[in-house]
């Protein structure tokens, strides 16, 4: 197991790409940028 | 010869087969269940915690306490939630809670993770009763890490069921929150190497609710610090270093 932190827009193209499978990771980091996440502070 | 015609020795029967019938109750996993949920000990069923309003469930250590920094609940949906629970641990008939739900239950197999039950459920509208396969779950929780700078902490593991190794969120199955005052901090560093300073529930979903009784909360961690390697509260585990991304 190891770990690694992603840019929003890195984890948006793995979700697009289909590398990240997970189904409660998708709906957790969709529904954080979509509702919690600013625009202006990660685009 | 016993006959029904000697009232006492049919008497007496009857309280041997009452008492026996008794014991048997007494010893039963359905007893045990009921006794868990009404006395407050160690419940198979989860104790999950009262869920805020989303954007108010604050449980880090800048809040606590158990109820949120508003400390707005909605009693009425809590009670009912909780009697709901009760009569769902006990197998008993929740109509009382005004909705429809299950009259009994059956245990087929109990695992570490999940267990397999069979309930028949009564529909009250529609006067019939169907029997489903439930999955019994005491519920997972999701930590979603936050960088001070937007980025999202994610691990690599293998998981079984899938074949494979996947991405994904920091999670633990049959890891109930007991309480809003007790975030998953020991997970996180587990399997991350990083303390959050702050946890919040922003997601609260059944992920499959067809057949698995699962609830999953999802949490956003921050304030994220880098803990000190201790290999006695870390699994293997190589955490990211906190450096800008490009």
């Amino acid at each position: 197991m190891f770990s690694r932190a992603y840019n929003p827009k890195q984890l948006e193209e793995m979700i697009r790409r289909g590398k990240l499978r997970d189904a409660k990771s998708i709906a957790g980091i969709l529904y954080y940028f979509r509702f919690l996440s600013s625009e202006k502070r990660f685009h | 010869m016993r006959s029904s015609r000697n009232p006492g020795v049919g008497k007496t029967s009857r309280k041997i087969r009452n008492f026996l019938a008794r014991i048997r109750f007494l010893r039963s996993a359905r007893a045990r269940r009921l006794a868990e949920a009404f006395h407050g000990h160690r419940s198979a069923r989860p104790q999950f915690p009262e869920v805020l309003p989303r954007g108010r469930g604050d449980i880090g250590e800048s809040s606590g306490s158990p109820v949120g920094k508003n400390g707005e609940h909605d009693d009425g949906a809590r009670v009912r939630d909780d009697f709901a629970r009760c009569a769902y641990a006990a197998g008993l008939d929740d109509s009382c809670a005004g909705k429809d739900g299950p009259d009994r239950r059956q245990d087929w197999r109990t695992g570490y993770k999940a267990s397999l039950s069979l309930g028949a459920m009564s529909h009250r509208a529609q006067r019939r009763t169907r029997t489903r396969e439930v999955i019994t779950h005491p519920g997972s929780v999701v930590v979603l890490p936050v960088f001070p700078d937007g980025r999202i902490l994610m691990i690599r593991q293998y998981r079984h069921a899938a074949r494979q190794y996947l991405w994904e969120l920091v999670a633990g199955g049959s890891m109930p929150v007991k309480s809003l005052g007790k975030p998953p901090r020991a997970k996180l560093i587990e399997e991350t190497g990083y303390r959050a300073r702050k946890f919040r529930i922003f997601l609260d979903v059944f992920p499959t609710p067809g057949f698995l009784e699962e609830r999953m909360f999802i949490l956003l961690a921050e304030g994220l610090t880098a803990e000190s390697p201790n290999p006695r509260r870390m699994r293997k585990c190589f955490p990211a270093p906190i450096t800008p991304s490009n």
